[in-house]
């Protein structure tokens, strides 16, 4: 490693180290639990390290849930940009491909409005002025009224060639939006870990342990769902997997879609790494397993990121594994924005944390029956 | 010093008086929007009241139809119309009228663009159906033998080169066969076979690899024997009708230019004229526009407000009235051509807020007096003028700091003759003050000088500002007030005094402990004396800060040293170039070494030497000087003009 390479990854590691010191602990998840109201809320995240400067001077105890939720969505992006003056080459490439997951998000928010009519513009608006983007002719996007002018706002883009085929069939009517997102999924972790393959060994290690570690979630995920609920024959369902894999190559991912049941799917998924993930799956109801899953995934996610900061290594990894506990974080918060919308069982809903603040014990039918039936 | 004093201003009038009064202000560039709440907030006037009733606006509704003016003018590959766009009043054109004509253009471009896609969609169809010829024939199979099979499914399509390799992948597990075909621009096309009892589950595979079908037979049937030459005809019909709706936008653009430059002219004006107008408030036809000007440019705005708005009522407000009311002022400095250059100087650190002083003047002369003092030479100085004329020609400088390295290049000239200094050499002239390698001594004395002055001016500066903000506590306890100028003096007399091997006096030692506690307890002093204040700092911070200002008298002063360090350095690099210069003078073709290690080694002082005293002697402002009096924080007077930013 150079002299200049060996500064650029202490640099980030210890402002990465920082700001992994101001996630929320214990204490603060159990205090958030106890809110009444979106404006406690906000106002707790306003005496919070990691959330204040990004609350304080707006009245956090008059803000609109739209307004916590616009706020927290970005707060992983907004956090990601001071990173840059440290970094270069590839390096910062990597960092930057990672930004721009959240341009990604506002072709597909852009895309849903056309699809369906319904969405703020206004909001779109507002974000493509507040972080520029750099995927996408934001302005352009933004005003996009078809999935032709979507197309123009991407020229010179490199995701143009990959959404080329797929919106000109939406245009005509033939695809739908679930292979969009799959599109640039794809593109997304094609790119980043082409990219992090360039690094050297240690760096690439950690990339890979939290993307690579993604990247299969994300494909059995979607061989379950395609299989489980969508009713896709396994060549469709192979279809709709990244071409990037990890752990699980493509004969693995192949015998799970060609897998002659459901519970001969899952299984197999129970003999995979991430077999822990499908523990208990298939027995009780749909609704119970969807909820589960997707909150013992990203556990796994938030235990790899984790793992970064317990190796004592220092590089770009360092400064992905934190985005990535913030962005598990925030979807925390959102899990307890919605319990103060809706009511749910504070009790049931701290064992569904992602970070586990409170490791859950036993998980009994009923907890969750109740949680569901209250929803 | 040179912050022009701002004023707030709102015209209410008729919605056409109004337009006409932006458009003059535009002309003016005096005018700086701001919204109405700045306005009429916390007013205790009756437009207060009626507030509620008013209606804001937040966009431009000028904005889309420029942009999507100017797309014809991208489209037909020309630049925009030179000239300044509409000035004075604004055109008769309403909006619906102008949104109606630029309607009826974007509609052409649409359309134009639509079918453009349609005829590329048909050429490359027959573009790959020629590949899949070309790769018929290099595996010498017929085609329509091929096309005809009975229990095979063909497919011929395009995807992007990574669901190619996707589709690979998928044919060791699926009964599908798979020739890449051709592979270019991140695309591949690819010919697939498999049985036909499998083929609506290879179209599963398909759909969700975005595989593009060309279906081959419907181009073949009735092709007969030239297959090849039909379709090279056709790709060329392609081509001719493709070039000509391309050519469309231009040839539109010809014929009717005219009346488009007319057309474009009018909404950019009107652009302009909303861009300045885009927060204004409405009720029943009367707007409201509120905005900040320059004092001085009042009976300008008068004037016009007389000549164009006769229902037209012109509020002003000034700065103190706007200032009660808690709205921060922009700052607009004005200052002679040659201060004005050392503006880009003090906005690097800062800009001056409104209430504060403008340090632009004093920059400009002691950035003349540091500059000259470190790299007193008149040849490096004269290059340092040349170079930054060259390189401003070139705009690899921009022309404010270019004129900056110019003043600096000429300081450091006149200083060469106070040094007697011509490119190192102090040979030529004769020094007019004293000679850097010589006058040693007397250099470090007047650096010293020079920075007691220098600081003393800085406190005197603070105290003036303190006093005009009627903070007297502060004025008199301070480490930066009128305590801590005294304290300053007396130390230096009794440095003065000690070196000089005299010793400190007695009545010197009392005064400076005397004013030590008082810079100490200032602050409980200043809440005794003229009641609690405004940002009042803890105990802890106070103490630290006191003990902070105290040192930092004598590493500012000790900091000024470097005045004469940079001479010395200067001298002492001109007289290593020419020892080296010498040395390589006595090897064979001495001659032509000595001349390249003069040159370069001038360079080199001119470059990195120049350089680092450029940076010393923004240290000198910044650090040693601006310490002690300057806060900045201030935000720029931004009028809105004609320039038009779409056209920057």
């Amino acid at each position: 490693m150079s002299f200049l390479a060996a500064g650029e990854t202490a640099a980030v590691t210890t402002k990465a180290r920082i700001f992994r010191s101001r996630l929320l602990g214990r204490e603060d998840y159990l205090r958030f639990l106890e809110c009444g109201t979106v404006g406690e809320i906000a106002s707790l995240l306003a005496r919070t390290e990691g959330y204040g400067d990004y609350f304080r001077d707006r009245s956090p105890e008059s803000m609109h849930r739209g307004k916590v939720e616009w706020i927290i969505t970005f707060l992983p992006l907004l956090e990601a940009l001071p990173f840059h003056h440290y970094l270069r080459g590839t390096r910062e490439a990597l960092l930057r491909f990672w930004e721009e997951r959240f341009d990604a998000d506002m072709i597909k928010k852009v895309l849903r409005i056309i699809a369906t009519g319904r969405g703020n513009r206004e909001l779109l608006k507002r974000r493509a002025e507040f972080i520029p983007m750099t995927l996408v002719d934001g302005e352009r996007l933004v005003a996009a009224a078809t999935y032709r002018d979507v197309l123009a706002a991407l020229d010179g883009s490199p995701v143009r060639r990959s959404l080329e085929e797929p919106l000109r069939r939406l245009e005509r009517g033939d695809g739908n939006l679930f292979r969009i997102k799959i599109v640039l999924d794809n593109f997304f972790f094609t790119r980043f870990l082409e990219t992090a393959a360039r690094l050297p060994a240690a760096e690439r290690r950690g990339v890979f342990r939290i993307f690579g570690t993604r990247a299969d979630l994300i494909n059995m995920y979607w061989i379950y769902r395609a299989r489980r609920f969508f009713s896709m024959s396994p060549e469709e369902a192979m279809g709709v997997t990244l071409s990037v894999r990890h752990k699980l190559n493509f004969e693995t991912l192949s015998s799970f879609a060609f897998a002659p049941d459901v519970p001969a799917m899952i299984g197999l998924f129970k003999a995979t790494p991430y077999g822990a993930a499908f523990a208990g799956l298939g027995g009780g109801r749909v609704a119970v397993d969807e909820m589960r899953l997707e909150h013992n995934l990203y556990r796994i996610l938030w235990r790899a990121a984790a793992k970064c900061f317990a190796t004592g290594e220092m590089g770009v990894h360092m400064v992905l594994a934190y985005l990535t506990l913030k962005e598990l974080e925030v979807k925390d918060l959102f899990s307890i924005i919605e319990d103060v919308r809706y009511q749910y069982d504070k009790g049931t809903i701290r064992r569904f944390f992602i970070n586990p603040v409170e490791e859950a014990s036993q998980e009994t039918e009923r907890s969750e029956a109740e949680w569901l039936s209250s929803r | 010093m040179a912050v022009v004093e701002m004023m707030g201003v709102s015209l209410i009038g008729p919605k056409q008086e109004i337009e006409g009064l932006a458009a003059e202000l535009l002309t003016l560039g005096n005018f700086q929007p701001v919204p109405l709440e700045y306005a009429l907030e916390k007013r205790p006037a009756a437009l207060e009241r009626g507030g509620a009733h008013i209606t804001t606006f937040q966009k431009n509704p000028y904005d889309d139809l420029l942009k999507d003016l100017l797309a014809l003018w991208d489209r037909a590959g020309e630049r925009l119309p030179e000239g300044e766009p509409f000035e004075g009043l604004p055109p008769s054109l309403s909006y619906e009228q102008a949104a109606d004509q630029v309607r009826d253009i974007s509609k052409r471009l649409a359309l134009w663009q639509r079918r453009t896609d349609e005829l590329q969609e048909e050429q490359e169809k027959l573009l790959a159906a020629d590949v899949f010829l070309d790769a018929m024939a290099e595996a010498g199979r017929d085609v329509e033998a091929t096309l005809k099979t009975k229990h095979l499914a063909l497919t011929f399509g395009r995807l992007t080169t990574e669901n190619a390799r996707r589709l690979q992948e998928m044919a060791t597990v699926t009964p599908l066969i798979v020739f890449p075909v051709v592979q270019s621009e991140g695309h591949t096309l690819v010919v697939v076979f498999c049985s036909r009892e499998y083929r609506p589950e290879a179209d599963n595979v398909f759909r969700s690899l975005f595989l593009k079908e060309y279906p081959l037979s419907q181009l073949f049937e009735g092709a007969g024997a030239d297959m090849k030459g039909r379709l090279k005809d056709r790709v060329g019909e392609y081509d001719r009708a493709i070039l000509g709706l391309k050519a469309a936008p231009k040839n539109y653009l010809g014929r009717r230019r005219r009346e488009l430059e007319e057309l474009y002219s009018a909404v950019m004006a009107l652009q302009r004229v909303y861009a300045l107008c885009q927060r204004r408030g409405e009720l029943s036809g009367v707007v409201v526009l509120s905005g900040l000007i320059p004092a001085p440019t009042l009976p300008e705005v008068a004037s016009a407000v007389e000549r164009l708005g006769a229902n037209t009522l012109l509020l002003t407000e000034k700065e103190e009235e706007l200032e009660r009311r808690g709205r921060q002022l922009p700052t607009l400095l004005k200052n002679n051509p040659f201060v004005k250059t050392f503006q880009e100087l003090v906005a690097l650190y800062s800009l001056p807020s409104y209430d504060e002083a403008d340090p632009s003047p004093l920059v400009a002369l002691s950035f003349c007096l540091f500059f000259g003092f470190m790299f007193g030479d008149v040849g490096h100085g004269a290059l340092l003028v040349l170079g930054a004329w060259y390189l401003a020609r070139r705009n690899v400088l921009n022309k404010a700091f270019a004129s900056i390295i110019r003043i600096a290049g000429l300081s450091a000239m006149g200083f060469g003759l106070l040094y007697g200094s011509v490119f190192g050499s102090e040979e030529i002239l004769p020094a007019l003050w004293t000679s850097p390698m010589h006058g040693i001594p007397h250099l470090i004395r007047t650096s010293l000088v020079v920075g007691v002055a220098f600081l003393s001016l800085g406190l005197l500066i603070n105290i003036l500002g303190l006093s005009r903000k009627k903070r007297f506590g502060r004025m008199l306890f301070d480490g930066e007030g009128v305590a801590g100028l005294l304290f300053y003096w007396i130390a230096v007399l009794a440095a003065l005094s000690a070196f000089s091997g005299g010793g400190v006096p007695l009545a010197a030692k009392i005064l400076l402990v005397a004013l030590f506690l008082v810079i100490l307890f200032s602050a409980p002093l200043e809440r005794l004396i003229f009641g609690p204040q405004e940002g009042e700092s803890s105990a802890v911070v106070h103490t630290f800060s006191v003990f902070h200002a105290m040192l930092s008298f004598l590493s500012n002063t000790a900091s000024f040293v470097r005045l004469a360090a940079f001479a010395l350095n200067h001298a002492g690099l001109s007289a290593a170039v020419f020892m080296l210069g010498d040395m390589v003078h006595t090897l064979p073709g001495g001659v032509l070494f000595k001349t390249a290690v003069l040159i370069v080694g001038n360079a080199v002082i001119v470059g990195l030497e120049g350089l680092i005293v450029f940076i010393q002697t923004l240290r000198l402002e910044y650090y040693e000087f601006f310490s002690k009096f300057y806060r900045g924080g201030g935000t720029p007077f931004s009028p809105i003009t004609w320039d038009s930013q779409i056209r920057e």
